[in-house]
């Protein structure tokens, strides 16, 4: 006689398989009415984002504003012509006018950033705003502009980009931080001042238009 | 006699009628049954929770990194370093040459693809880089970090696999484990529970399920876990359906994807992709045969043989598996051997809840624009700005000061700490230390807590002044004892911190030394108003009352707000408001938004600049010299440090590079510290800034700036050629000229 707890294992297993081999035979008959053909595949990869509230965006879509297009906007072509500038440009020397001579400024020399890749990605920008994919030329600037925080061009061209877009304010502030850059670069200088001419204009700010338009003409002069 | 027909024709009516209403039971239970299997496996999605990523680090010419810093990267993103590359996730460093085979990514704005690169550099700087064919590169862009997630309440987590990202042998490992005949059977396995019975009833109890891999998927994608009859006396239709419906390839793929692995913490690790990345720190597509041993062995019991918790014991399950392998012909018995020898080469890297404070600011952020429901289950893709290994000096330079604090000062248990790193030129938040032990969730410091700011405040005295065209940093300044009556009559001295009055000194200095009273003097003349009101501007908002007490910074900040100030004074005087998340997508990489580049100007150019130079000098000569013993001489280390009535709260805020950073110390229950700004946080900011990667100062100087050199005792500019302080001063106001000694 086999001890209780054994007995007890091999009725536990008999009813267990039993439970198995029962419902194999007793619905393997039935299967095939309920045998459809096969369906769509489970999607694993695919989810439906349909309720998604709408993200928070920093303006209106990224698309052309008729209004801007009529205004003397600096375009891209115009910034077409400004290279990349050497890093240690950006108002590396003080100025020699006031009382005294002045000191030569301390150590200012901007770092050897790669010029390459912020050429690189300026292009790409370019292209994407060629295909109308702004938001990926705004991905690309913003990327530049990590790499080359003093960079100039970089702040011109999204600024212009953000005109263009009618995010006027936005594109003023950009303006005024790369003219911020550019102490004593005309050409750039010449091209944020009319772009914030141009952005106060679309503002309704005539008066702040002609202010930047007569600082503009200074460094042309 | 004659009954007995009777009786049996009865007995079979009966029983013909009984088995009738049985069959149509049973058909419309396997009715039922069959609409719950296919309605659940082909409307089936699984909740994904929103993958966090760190910012990719990117590799191009003249990029300067830490010493140090590539490694740790690459071995976070779990990159194996060999000697000969020979697959995607591996890399070899020697002699400042990087060789990497990159496994490519999907990003927003490209997708970066795998392939070999190699990167040459010197000094910690990257000289060039170039592909196998000798091709220049501009940009590597490393795949970002997987940071965390936010998850639903059942709080399960899986990384979806395809069938196509399975490395080689694993399918056949996996079948010879737990399904050799998967491919034969019809959703269950006859010979399989034969098998079964046999090895029970030899063994007297239950030692093998004879559950399909079908059988297996039906218990954990359909039915509770939960042993009722109900479920057992359904789970082989129900095998037997979803087999008939689907291809084995379908099931197996959902099969991967849903088994259960391993628990960390509340979070489920399902499937077999995110089991690789939790337990060995690399996708799934790139494990050896022993790796997928592993794993497949621990389907039987994950917590039983979960190896980081018993590796002993895990490692005997893989070494079954492997010679199971060797059973079934799969390997020879020389590989069984020899991968036996090998060890689990489990991951010492820990995914996810590793940056509690910074996840606390990416869900602070997300809320703003997201349901709570989308971000734990729609498999969002949130890229944020989190730089892994600037957070990991935090945590390590917060760890080290307080040690060495409590050497020095004793257990200091009420002690707690925050951190805040940012990008100088962009705002973008790169680390936060959110508690005094870092790693923890819980009450966020750095967020959650404003505490007095003490002489921060006093840069935003001296923005004022410079902009209002009557101060420079040679005006005079009087720190003689002074009395402010107030408005309920009572008066109000401001002392300074050494109890001394020091008669009449340059501003420059006055900010240099911290000297209270002839910055309080200097506040008055200004109007606390229009402190408060630059104040403002630079970033924090709030109402506070005109106080004069306010000068001294008797207004309370979180140290988030408080990097924000200096984030903008940095930024020569634009304002970017504090940014953590870049981008968010779908699952698939659609863009679902862009968090853009926002600046305003905030302060004047010029005096925003000169005020730069003013706390270079904090740095050079005052109270912030000591970050010297952690720094360069070369580096430039601009800032201020704080220190609240009673030594309450330790401040330091400053910048340095291309980076901001603040610190705060104090006791939970705001009782005096031994700590000032100087010896407590400025000992944590100096020790992470020495691990960062140093960018010269890039501050360009605006125009209507000069720098003369001065004589600080007469306040006059003097000849360059003579001894004395350079200084700048803003064109419009020069102080007098005088010569070199007068």
């Amino acid at each position: 006689m086999l001890p209780t707890s054994i007995q007890f294992q091999l009725f536990k297993t008999t009813i267990f398989h039993l439970k198995q081999v029962l419902v194999i035979l007793s619905l393997g008959a039935l299967l095939s009415a309920c045998a459809l053909g096969p369906v769509a595949s489970p999607a694993v990869e695919e989810r439906s984002l349909d309720t998604y509230p709408q993200p928070v965006k920093a303006g209106p879509p990224l698309t052309s504003s008729p209004m801007v297009d009529k205004i003397a906007t600096p375009s891209a072509t115009d910034l077409s012509n400004l290279s990349v500038d050497k890093f240690n440009s950006a108002g590396a020397q003080a100025p020699t006018l006031t009382p005294r001579t002045p000191v030569a400024t301390p150590s200012l020399s901007l770092s050897l950033a790669s010029q390459e890749v912020v050429e690189q990605l300026v292009l790409q920008a370019d292209t994407a705003k060629a295909n109308n994919e702004l938001e990926i030329a705004v991905i690309k600037l913003q990327q530049a502009q990590r790499i080359a925080p003093q960079e100039p061009k970089v702040y011109a061209r999204l600024a212009a980009l953000y005109l263009a877009d009618g995010q006027a304010v936005r594109a003023e502030q950009l303006a005024r931080k790369g003219l911020s850059l550019v102490a004593n670069q005309p050409t750039y200088g010449d091209f944020f001042w009319r772009l914030i001419a141009a952005s106060r204009r679309y503002q309704g700010d005539i008066e702040g238009e002609q202010a930047a338009l007569s600082r503009a003409a200074q460094l042309a002069q | 006699m004659a009954q007995h027909p009777h009786k049996a024709n009865k007995f079979w009516r009966f029983f013909w009628q009984l088995l009738t209403v049985l069959a149509v039971c049973t058909l419309v239970l396997l009715i039922w049954l069959d609409a719950q299997v296919r309605h659940r496996f082909e409307g089936h999605r699984w909740t994904l929770p929103a993958k966090v990523y760190a910012r990719p680090l990117e590799l191009y010419v003249g990029k300067q990194l830490a010493d140090g810093q590539l490694a740790y990267e690459l071995q976070q993103l779990g990159y194996r370093a060999v000697q000969q590359l020979h697959k995607p996730g591996q890399y070899r460093l020697h002699n400042n040459r990087l060789e990497i085979y990159t496994r490519g990514f999907h990003f927003v704005d490209a997708s970066e693809v795998s392939n070999r690169q190699e990167v040459i550099l010197q000094a910690g700087r990257i000289l060039s880089m170039n592909d196998t064919q000798g091709e220049d590169l501009h940009l590597i862009r490393l795949e970002p970090q997987l940071i965390g997630g936010i998850y639903p309440s059942h709080n399960e987590d899986r990384e979806l696999v395809q069938l196509d990202d399975l490395p080689a042998g694993f399918i056949q490992t996996l079948l010879a484990v737990e399904d050799r005949s998967y491919y034969e059977h019809l959703g269950i396995s006859p010979a399989g529970i034969a098998r079964a019975i046999a090895v029970n009833f030899k063994a007297g109890r239950i030692v093998q399920g004879g559950s399909t891999i079908t059988q297996q998927l039906v218990k954990n994608f359909y039915l509770s876990a939960e042993q009722t009859l109900w479920r057992k006396l359904i789970e082989a239709p129900m095998a037997l359906l979803l087999n008939n419906h689907y291809s084995k390839d379908e099931i197996l793929e959902v099969y991967l994807n849903e088994v259960f692995l391993g628990q960390q913490g509340k979070r489920a690790i399902h499937g077999f992709g995110l089991a690789s990345w939790y337990y060995f720190g690399q996708p799934l597509n790139e494990l050896a045969l022993h790796q997928t041993a592993l794993l497949v062995g621990m389907i039987k019991g994950p917590s039983y043989y979960n190896p980081k918790r018993y590796p002993q014991r895990a490692k005997q399950r893989r070494d079954l598996v492997l010679k199971t392998l060797a059973d079934v012909g799969m390997i020879s018995e020389t590989e069984m051997q020899d991968l036996q020898t090998k060890p689990l080469q489990l991951t010492k890297v820990t995914q996810y809840s590793r940056y509690p404070a910074y996840m606390d600011l990416v869900r602070q952020q997300l809320q703003q624009a997201y349901k709570a429901n989308d971000l734990s289950n729609q498999g969002l893709r949130v890229f944020t700005t989190i730089d892994p290994w600037a957070q990991y000096q935090a945590n390590k330079a917060m760890k080290n000061s307080l040690s060495s604090l409590t050497k020095q000062y004793g257990e200091q248990n009420k002690l707690q700490a925050a951190l805040v790193l940012s990008q100088r030129h962009n705002g973008e938040v790169l680390a936060v230390v959110g508690d005094r032990d870092g790693g923890y969730a819980g009450h966020n410091w750095a967020l959650d807590d404003s505490r007095q700011v003490g002489s921060l405040l006093k840069p935003i005295i001296h923005l004022t002044a410079l902009a209002s065209e009557r101060f420079h940093l040679l005006s005079p300044l009087d720190d003689s004892p002074l009395t402010i009556p107030q408005p309920d009559g009572s008066v109000w001295q401001p002392a300074n911190y050494d109890g001394q009055s020091h008669g009449v000194v340059p501003m420059y200095q006055a900010l240099v030394k911290s000297y209270n009273i002839a910055n309080v003097r200097l506040g008055m003349s200004l109007g606390v108003d229009k402190v408060l009101e630059q104040l403002s501007a630079l970033g924090v908002k709030q109402n506070w009352e005109p106080y004069p007490s306010r000068l001294l910074g008797a207004l309370e900040l979180s140290p988030m707000e408080v990097n924000q100030v200096y984030q903008t004074m940095a930024n020569n005087g634009f304002y970017n408001p504090l940014s953590i998340v870049r981008d968010v997508t779908k699952a698939n990489g659609q863009l679902l938004s862009h968090y853009p580049y926002q600046v305003s100007q905030a302060a004047d150019l010029q005096a925003t600049y000169i005020l730069q130079q003013e706390l270079a000098l904090i740095g050079r000569q005052g109270t912030a010299k000591g970050a010297y013993a952690y720094l360069p001489a070369e580096q430039i280390v601009a800032g201020k440090t704080g220190t609240t009535n009673d030594q309450r709260d330790s401040w330091f805020s400053g910048f340095s590079g291309r980076h901001v950073a603040t610190v705060w110390m104090g006791n939970t229950d705001a009782t005096p510290t031994p700590l000032t700004g100087s010896s407590g946080a400025l000992q944590v900011w100096a020790r992470l800034l020495s691990k960062l990667p140093y960018e010269k100062d890039e501050v360009s100087q605006p125009p209507g700036v000069d720098w003369f050199r001065t004589n600080a005792t007469t306040g006059a500019i003097i000849d360059a050629d003579c001894e004395g302080l350079v200084l700048p001063f803003n064109q419009t106001r020069p102080p007098a000229k005088a010569n070199c000694g007068n």
